[in-house]
C-alpha cells in the first residue's frame, strides 16, 4: 500500500455533508409510554456502513487522518462496537489497513462488521483495558519498525465533541424549540462523547432543554465523571467551575438499564425493542437503544419524567446488530 | 526539580481533568473514569519520555499505574533499575 494511493482514497471521501437525520413523530409510541409528545431522530438513516450517530464524527475524524499521513488505523472496541464497524467500514474505502482489538471472541458481531469490511481482528475475549492496550501498544510498535505508519483512533476526541455538537443545531433547525413544551433528549451512553457533546450543542443551540443520558454498561457516577473529564478536555474549563456546572445541570444519568454489563441481553431492553417495532416500525438493539428505551419506558411507569415534555429519542444507530440478537427470539408477547 | 508525584498529578491532571481538587494517591484511576482505555497508551508513552525509562507489555498492569501512588512507585522501580 502506498502512501499515494491512501492519501487519495481519503482525499476522495468526504462526509462534510451528510443530510440531516429525519425528526420522526412517534405518537403511537408516545401513547404506549404515556407522554404527551415523542419523535424519534433518526441517526440510524445516516448512510455509512449501516448509519450511527458515531458517522457524525467522520468529516473530522477524516480531516484528522489526511494530516496524520497514517497508513494503518488501531482501534478497539467492544462485541456490538458501532465505532468499530464503522471505521473498519472508513478503512476499507479509503483503502487503509485497519485492526480492531476487540475484548470479545471472533464471533462477536463487532468482529464479525470488521473482518467483513477487511480488517484485521485481535479478538482477545478475556481482555482487560489494561491487557487490551498493552496488546495495541505492542502491535504499534511493530509496525513502526515495520516502517508503517499507524494510528490509533480513540473512542472520543474533541473533533468528535463537536460533531455531536452540532447535531443539536441541526435538531433546532428542524424546528424542536418551536414547540411550547420542554425538550427532554434521551440518548443511551457507553462512551459518554455523545452526551458531552449533546451538552456543548445544548448550551450552543437549545439552552432550555435537558439531557437523560441512559447508561449501557456504567454506573452513573463513572459515566457522569467520563462526561465531567470530556467536557473539560474539550473545553479548557475549570471541571469544578462555573463554565462546566452549566453544563452537568442539563443533564440526568440513570443507569437502571445496565443489567449484567455491557452487551448483556436484559428482558426490559428486548421488551422495549419489540414495542419500538411493534408500535413505530423502528428497529432497535439491545446493546444501547434497546436499553436507552427500556429505561425511559421504566421512568415513564414509575412517573419519574415529566409527561408534558416533549420527548426526542435519540437513535444512536446500531440496527445492523439487531439481525444477531433476533437469533435468540424476542418476548413473543 | 518537582517531585515524581507532582510530574505524576500535573500530567493527570492536564490530560485527564476530572478534578481541581487533588486526585486521592490510592484512587482506581480506571475503574473512576479518570483515564479511558486509550488513555492508558497516553499515559504509558508520557512515562517513557518523561523520565527515560522502557515500559513493557507486562509492565502495562493495574498493579503499576492504577492510582497516582503506583505510577509513581512504578517509576521509582523503573528507574532505580536503570531505566529498563
Amino acid at each position: 500500500m502506498t502512501g499515494v494511493a491512501v492519501d487519495a482514497g481519503l482525499a476522495a471521501l468526504d462526509f462534510g455533508c451528510v443530510p440531516p437525520s429525519p425528526l420522526q413523530p412517534a405518537p403511537r409510541l408516545a401513547a404506549s409510554l404515556g407522554v404527551a409528545e415523542l419523535c424519534v431522530k433518526r441517526d440510524d438513516l445516516i448512510g455509512f456502513a449501516g448509519g450511527g450517530t458515531k458517522c457524525r464524527k467522520l468529516a473530522g475524524l477524516l480531516q484528522r487522518l489526511r494530516a496524520s499521513g497514517a497508513d494503518t488505523f488501531l482501534l478497539s472496541g467492544g462485541a456490538m462496537s458501532n465505532q468499530v464497524r464503522i471505521i473498519a467500514a472508513l478503512a476499507a474505502v479509503s483503502g487503509h489497513a485497519c485492526e480492531v482489538f476487540i475484548d470479545a471472541t471472533e464471533a462477536a458481531p463487532a468482529a464479525r462488521f470488521g473482518r467483513f469490511f477487511g480488517a484485521r481482528i485481535h479478538a482477545l475475549p478475556d481482555a482487560t483495558h489494561w491487557t487490551l492496550n498493552a496488546a495495541i501498544r505492542g502491535r504499534l510498535r511493530e509496525l513502526t519498525a515495520a516502517g508503517q505508519r499507524a494510528v490509533v483512533i480513540p473512542a472520543a476526541s474533541h473533533e468528535d465533541l463537536a460533531a455531536y455538537a452540532q447535531a443539536i443545531g441541526e435538531l433546532v433547525a428542524q424546528g424542536v424549540p418551536a414547540s411550547p413544551r420542554r425538550t427532554l433528549i434521551v440518548t443511551a451512553a457507553g462512551s459518554g462523547a455523545t452526551s458531552a457533546g449533546f451538552l456543548l450543542g445544548l448550551e450552543r443551540h437549545l439552552t432550555t432543554a435537558r439531557l437523560l443520558s441512559i447508561s449501557a454498561d456504567r454506573r452513573s457516577g463513572e459515566l457522569r465523571t467520563i462526561i465531567t473529564r470530556l467536557l473539560a478536555s474539550a473545553t479548557g474549563a475549570d471541571p469544578e467551575g462555573d463554565d462546566i456546572g452549566r453544563l452537568l445541570a442539563r443533564l440526568d444519568v440513570d443507569d437502571r438499564a445496565i443489567g449484567g454489563g455491557y452487551g448483556a441481553r436484559t428482558e426490559d431492553a428486548d421488551a422495549a425493542i419489540a414495542l419500538a417495532a411493534r408500535s413505530e416500525g423502528l428497529l432497535m438493539e439491545p446493546v444501547y437503544t434497546g436499553k436507552a428505551l427500556a429505561a425511559l419506558c421504566a421512568m415513564s411507569r414509575e412517573g419519574s419524567i415529566d409527561r408534558d415534555d416533549r420527548i426526542v429519542f435519540w437513535h444512536t444507530g446500531g440496527v445492523p446488530y439487531l439481525a444477531s440478537a433476533l437469533a435468540q427470539p424476542l418476548p413473543p408477547d | 526539580m518537582e517531585s515524581i508525584e507532582a510530574r505524576v498529578r500535573t500530567f493527570v491532571r492536564e490530560n485527564f481533568p476530572v478534578s481541581s481538587s487533588d486526585v486521592p494517591s490510592d484512587q482506581s484511576l480506571l475503574e473512576s473514569g479518570i483515564i479511558d482505555s486509550i488513555g492508558v497508551l497516553t499515559l504509558v508513552t508520557w512515562i517513557e519520555q518523561e523520565f527515560e525509562i522502557v515500559v513493557a507489555d507486562e509492565d502495562v498492569v493495574p498493579e503499576n499505574l492504577d492510582s497516582i501512588e503506583r505510577i509513581v512507585r512504578f517509576i521509582e522501580r523503573k528507574a532505580a533499575a536503570g531505566g529498563a
